[in-house]
């Protein structure tokens, strides 16, 4: 019986230390405070594609 | 390259929302390195997000 518990604890302790690990990420946006076309111009000599989200935070 | 473009309700980038026909907030566009339109989000839930991000950069690995 305690070493079901001990090891329910243990099953449990893991699968919230994986959840922790998972902050979503980070992504660094470009643009912010930047010249959006500047940027687009550096992703274009980069050869990257772009994902621009396009957004209305006034 | 993840761009975060603010329109501030129409009052900023509006050549940039104009040239991709943004009509709403958020949209999230993609495009090759040359500007060209590509694809829009689709489903927003993580894995599709991911999976998708993943197809453009597969195709446009950058120099």
């Amino acid at each position: 019986m305690r070493m079901r518990f001990v090891a329910a604890a243990a099953l449990l302790a893991a699968a919230c230390g994986s959840a922790g690990a998972q902050d979503g990420g980070k992504i660094a946006w470009k643009g912010k405070g930047e010249d959006v076309k500047a940027v687009m111009a550096q992703a274009k000599k980069d050869g990257k594609a772009m994902m621009m989200f396009f957004t209305s935070e006034g | 390259m993840p761009i975060f473009v603010d329109c501030d309700w129409g009052k900023k980038n509006n050549d940039v929302s104009e040239k991709y026909a943004i009509r709403g907030y958020p949209t999230v566009v993609f495009a090759d390195p040359d500007g060209k339109e590509i694809g829009r989000l689709g489903k927003r839930d993580a894995a599709s997000v991911a999976a998708q991000i993943e197809e453009m950069a597969k195709k446009h690995p950058g120099k």
